[in-house]
């Protein structure tokens, strides 16, 4: 069965999505929501950069956080588990994961998300899933808990062209940048 | 495949209390919209544990049309007579008797999130058919235990549009002695006053947009 063929890959739209989360954490009042937020996006973006050995460098997580997949109760517990699966997750060419209409609720825990998680795999293959996330922080807005809600159904689009994610990690550089700097 | 998990048994009154303990957080909510948000969702939340189901529907609580959508298992119920089947039929299952825990609920403008432990509880007929497992005693009390995930949308009238759900796809068991069984017309019982509160509140806090065209 043929997929259904999109548009080329844009790493403009990439950074677009990732630029929205940018301008919510730019708008909110909160110290604690912009810096939640902050950490949750400079995190998401080293990772899909393929910067799995800076995930933690920047002051976004607890000494100890852990990654719960709730389609199957897979569990990853600590930083360097978490950098393996990342890394592991690069040289498979599945890093890049955008989520695209991001919905955000924001608590004194953390935040919940529901998104579309466009996840751009080798040989020129979208998978598009509805998903929600929850990310839960300690009261630094440091993540403790990333828990992750798939749905069962995705769709899968076959690109004109795979992406280029040299291109997209340099392109995602500046807003690392940003974000490495910014001082809530 | 009962669990390790260990599951205290719940009684009518930690229903009660989970509920009552519920309140006191929405009504630290100080934003107007998403207080109203809260607020409908607890009481849609008591009347669907309660069985009561019909008063879900009641138009200042829901659009005429809500959609929900159950992205664990694909399935999509479009419309409010298709919605009223789905809880029909989990009435009639009496699988209307939930219990849950570690709630972490965040409010937004365009509706809330709310990650819980759920507790479904079932007869061991109930079990055996979503499990494939025998069990000792058909008189046993089965729990199942799982995290689920919701973000439901609303309108700038504090009305809820629909529901989407995620649930972990992988769930424990707990049995109970039949002692500790809880049955709907008993959580029926102990959560009508809540209810009663619940409306009351909800009818006279309206949403900012309301409380605008009064004035």
């Amino acid at each position: 069965m043929s997929l259904p063929t999109a548009q080329a890959p844009s790493v403009k739209g990439i950074l677009a999505s990732f630029e929205r989360i940018e301008q919510d954490m730019l708008g909110r009042e909160s110290a604690f929501e912009r810096k939640v937020l902050r950490n949750y996006l400079l995190h998401t973006l080293l990772a899909v950069s393929g910067r799995e050995d800076e995930l933690f460098s920047y002051d976004t997580a607890t000494g100890n956080p852990n990654y719960v997949f709730h389609d199957t109760a897979r569990r990853i517990e600590g930083r360097a588990a978490i950098a393996a699966w990342h890394r592991e997750q690069t040289n498979h060419g599945k890093a890049v994961c955008v989520p695209a209409d991001h919905r955000v609720a924001m608590s004194s825990w953390g935040f919940a998300a529901e998104l579309m998680a466009e996840q751009y795999l080798p040989e020129g293959k979208l998978q598009r899933t509805h998903a929600a996330v929850v990310w839960r922080c300690d009261e630094s807005g440091l993540l403790k808990h990333l828990h992750l809600y798939p749905a069962v159904k995705h769709e899968d689009v076959a690109l004109s062209s795979p992406l280029d994610t040299a291109a997209l990690a340099a392109r995602l550089a500046p807003l690392i940048s940003r974000l490495q700097q910014h001082t809530h | 495949m009962t669990s390790p998990v260990r599951f205290a048994p719940v009684t009518y009154e930690d229903i009660h209390a989970s509920y009552v303990e519920r309140l006191k957080g929405i009504n630290r909510i100080t934003n107007a919209h998403h207080r109203k948000i809260a607020r409908n969702y607890y009481l849609h939340s008591l009347l669907e544990v309660a069985g009561r189901f019909p008063e879900i529907f009641d138009p200042r609580l829901t659009v005429e049309e809500p959609v929900y959508v159950f992205h664990h298992n694909g399935a999509m119920f479009n419309g409010r007579q298709a919605v009223e089947g789905f809880y029909r039929a989990m009435a009639e299952s009496e699988g209307n008797v939930i219990y849950s825990n570690d709630h972490h609920f965040a409010v937004a403008d365009w509706g809330f999130t709310l990650e819980q432990v759920s507790h479904f509880y079932m007869t061991a007929a109930e079990y055996t058919r979503k499990t494939g497992e025998t069990v000792a005693s058909m008189n046993d009390v089965y729990v199942e235990h799982r995290p689920t995930m919701r973000a439901w949308p609303y309108d700038m009238a504090g009305r809820m549009k629909g529901e989407t759900l995620y649930y972990a796809l992988t769930a424990t068991y707990s049995r109970l002695d039949p002692i500790h069984a809880l049955t709907p017309a008993g959580v029926k019982d102990v959560l009508a006053p809540l209810i009663d509160d619940a409306w009351r509140d909800f009818l006279t806090n309206p949403a900012p947009e309301a409380a605008e065209q009064a004035n």
